[in-house]
């Protein structure tokens, strides 16, 4: 499929400035998504994203056609988030956020996983502050492949574009992001409905599912959750 | 398929990544083996409850006023930057500017040394038609790589601030064009 964005930048590049208005309409809210799961708080999202598309204004000409421009965008995106968590953490005089061992693997989460499960009304809240605690522990190579595998759609080729890195490389980080999750999340898995995993989909549903997340890509339409 | 292939492959089964006769024969051997079967739910599972994430009425904005809030922020930004960008590049160039600066006033006095007369003699009367050194010489013409120096010194302000990305830069800008030359 063309990548809808090519022509915009291209012609951004060429000095239309209503093209690069353009592109951060259709990229805006994923851009400050991304953030705000990046970086975990509204203002700095909104923050970031400003900062995202000013070095998409000043850096225009990096940008190469054979490039898709959203993965391009993605890249920029976790870099600008990347440099914010360095620099808090100077600011903290912190080594890091990321607590997992050499090996990759998690601490065990602190609270009580058998503790009383919570009441309906908080189900949802407790749950939402359980998924975004687990992904904040993964080390942060895992913690990005999990947001753009997972909230942005990202193929495992994209994902290797946008991270350099290799498909297999991508691959083996995404397993044992898994894995970590799974760790940190085993209590709550049963709350997960068969039909919410997808699993019961058979092929033409499979493909249907692919088709739009291309097609999610393409449009720059809003994400396949919340 | 055996259940260390199952095992290392389930992720990217799961991720759509796998696909076709690989896939049958994946989907063929969770019929078979509970034990992979359960580690694909679970997994399959984990997956799905990313999505309990919740964001924030604010990050999922994608309203038309939204996006204009954020341009015309972003547009002020753009603005504010590109004066400070200036400003910044050419303070970080200020030591190579001030080597350019000193290697063009040295050439600039070579230049005048090499070209000036001996000491005359002094003379008592006025010089009026005796031959002055002409101008139109060329021989007697500054070098152009000193004229281009010079006009770069004289006219910082009108080169481009997107020129200003090093010394390279500024040697390859067409003296012409800073109206020093040929005027």
């Amino acid at each position: 499929m063309a990548d809808l964005d090519a022509p915009l930048m291209q012609a951004f590049q060429e000095g239309d400035l209503a093209a690069f208005d353009t592109l951060v309409d259709r990229h805006r809210a994923r851009v400050v998504r991304l953030a705000f799961r990046y970086l975990g708080d509204e203002n700095s999202a909104e923050d970031l994203a400003q900062e995202t598309f000013l070095r998409v204004y000043r850096s225009k000409h990096t940008w190469k056609p054979a490039a898709r421009f959203s993965t391009w965008l993605h890249r920029v995106t976790v870099n600008a988030c990347l440099n914010e968590l360095r620099a808090r953490r100077a600011r903290r005089g912190v080594e890091s956020t990321a607590s997992a061992g050499p090996d990759g693997t998690l601490p065990q989460e602190t609270s009580d996983p058998k503790a009383p499960a919570p009441g309906d009304a908080l189900l949802r809240e407790e749950l939402a502050a359980k998924v975004r605690a687990a992904i904040a522990r993964l080390p942060e190579d895992q913690r990005v492949a999990v947001l753009l595998s997972k909230y942005e759609d990202l193929s495992y080729r994209e994902l290797a574009d946008a991270l350099d890195r290799s498909v297999p490389a991508v691959k083996s980080l995404l397993v044992r992001a898994r894995e970590n999750l799974r760790q940190s999340l085993e209590p709550y898995l049963g709350f997960v409905s068969p039909a919410e995993t997808g699993l019961d989909d058979a092929g033409d549903a499979i493909e249907r599912r692919k088709q739009e997340r291309r097609r999610r890509r393409e449009t720059g339409a809003g994400e396949m959750t919340s | 398929m055996n259940c260390p292939d199952i095992r290392e492959n389930l992720v990217a089964y799961l991720d759509d990544e796998i696909e076709g006769a690989p896939r049958r024969a994946m989907d063929a051997h969770f019929t078979l083996c509970a034990p992979c079967a359960g580690e694909r739910v679970a997994m399959a599972s984990t997956w799905a409850l990313l999505d309990r994430e919740a964001l924030p009425a604010s990050v999922t904005d994608e309203s038309p006023s939204a996006n204009a809030a954020f341009r015309a922020q972003l547009h002020e930004r753009i603005a504010a930057g590109a004066g400070a960008s200036a400003g910044g590049r050419l303070l970080r160039m200020a030591p190579a500017l001030g080597a350019t600066a000193a290697a063009g006033l040295l050439a600039v006095a070579g230049w005048a040394w090499m070209k000036s007369d001996p000491p005359a003699p002094p003379v008592e009367h006025s010089s009026v038609g005796s031959p002055d050194p002409s101008p139109s010489d060329p021989a007697a013409a500054p070098p152009r790589e000193l004229l281009i120096n010079l006009a770069l010194l004289e006219n910082l302000d009108l080169v481009q601030d997107e020129d200003l990305q090093d010394l390279e830069t500024l040697a390859e800008l067409d003296p012409d064009d800073l109206g020093i030359l040929g005027g």
